[in-house]
């Protein structure tokens, strides 16, 4: 897995958006949910999986999320589950991030002729 | 033996960078589950080098824990807000709150004494000897307290957010209003009535510096820390 260089400011709360949809689907534990964000991107979003800990570390402390010691497996893991608090953060993200796409879509097709979005 | 190396590695990292004990055991609690679930799944993983590929390097890990933990305090969301303006409000707030106490205080003392601290005249009725030791420790209080619970606000702030140098640039503003301020008792004499004045004035005398002593050496002990902590955060 090769390091990327990505552009902080831009892509701020992108991780954080995909935490949050991927736990309001079902409760995973750290190592489900890299799986999860790996499968459902169809593989093309690839980062060091251990940093995914510390984003879900925060979420918990803004009690966006809420983790329990489980047993999974057979084995203890902790499991996290969004809060209500989460979903309604989750809803703010998706429309933040709808608009910005629909932004750069309209730069890329050309967006002098249309409509400005509104970011 | 490779997730034991690579979890005391990334432990060694985590504490470098001034971490809580509490998060940085957690976080290495849980990347050592999710190595072990990797070594599970793929047994043909046995090295360190290939932990480090999946997970990240302990450096590049500290430092995204590091990032979030700051991003998890006010303070580290809003350090210039916090640290800047922030000891200006709590020194101001500090000596208006201590103030009250102390003329609170001064009141029961003459409640208790039926009025005996108003009785006070210059000339047929002068304040005793403790009468004037309590004025004297009352303006100690103004003096001392609000620079020293000040400084001990914004250390604990610094300490806690894992943003050292913000916390020195903090407690050199107290020290700095500390050496500004000024409270002084001036006992009555036959000629003037006694009074007490307090300020901010820049007279730099040894009484100023004093009460910027605690503040100071908080400054001089953050900023050593400061140099200490990886250069990636050491900055304002």
């Amino acid at each position: 897995m090769s390091t990327k260089k990505t552009n902080p400011d831009f892509l701020n709360g992108v991780p954080e958006l995909l935490v949050l949809r991927l736990l309001a689907e079902r409760p995973m534990h750290g190592y489900d949910l890299v799986r999860a964000i790996g499968t459902e991107s169809g593989g093309k979003l690839e980062f060091g999986e251990g940093c995914i800990y510390p984003i879900l570390h925060r979420l918990e402390e803004g009690r966006f999320l809420v983790g329990c010691r489980e047993s999974v497996g057979g084995k203890t893991r902790i499991v996290y589950r969004v809060t209500r608090q989460g979903k309604k953060r989750l809803a703010e993200s998706v429309a933040q991030w709808t608009d910005v796409v629909a932004a750069i879509r309209t730069v890329l097709e050309g967006g002098e002729h249309g409509d400005p979005a509104v970011v | 033996m490779a997730i034991r190396r690579w979890s005391d590695r990334l432990r060694q990292e985590l504490r470098r960078r001034r971490l809580p004990d509490d998060y940085v055991e957690r976080l290495v609690a849980e990347l050592s589950d999710h190595a072990a679930d990797l070594f599970q799944e793929n047994l043909a993983m046995d090295a360190e080098h290939d932990l480090e590929k999946r997970l990240g390097t302990p450096q590049t890990l500290a430092l995204a824990a590091e990032s979030e933990y700051r991003r998890r305090t006010f303070a580290g969301r809003h350090p210039i807000f916090t640290f800047i303006g922030g000891p200006f409000v709590a020194v101001f707030a500090m000596v208006v709150g201590t103030v009250t106490i102390v003329l609170i205080a001064s009141a029961l003392v003459d409640l208790a004494t039926d009025g005996g601290l108003r009785a006070n005249d210059a000339a047929r009725n002068p304040p005793s000897a403790w009468e004037m030791a309590l004025m004297q420790g009352l303006n100690c209080i103004v003096r001392f307290v609000p620079f020293g619970l000040s400084c001990w606000l914004f250390f604990r702030l610094a300490v806690r957010s894992g943003l050292p140098a913000w916390g020195a640039v903090a407690c050199g503003i107290v020290a700095v209003l500390g050496f500004s301020f000024w409270a002084a008792v001036d006992q009555a004499t036959p000629d003037a009535m006694g009074c007490w004045t307090l300020g901010f004035a820049w007279r730099a005398d040894f009484d100023q510096a004093v009460q910027a002593i605690v503040p100071a050496v908080a400054t001089a002990w953050l900023v050593w820390h400061a140099l200490r902590t990886p250069a990636a955060y050491a900055a304002v």
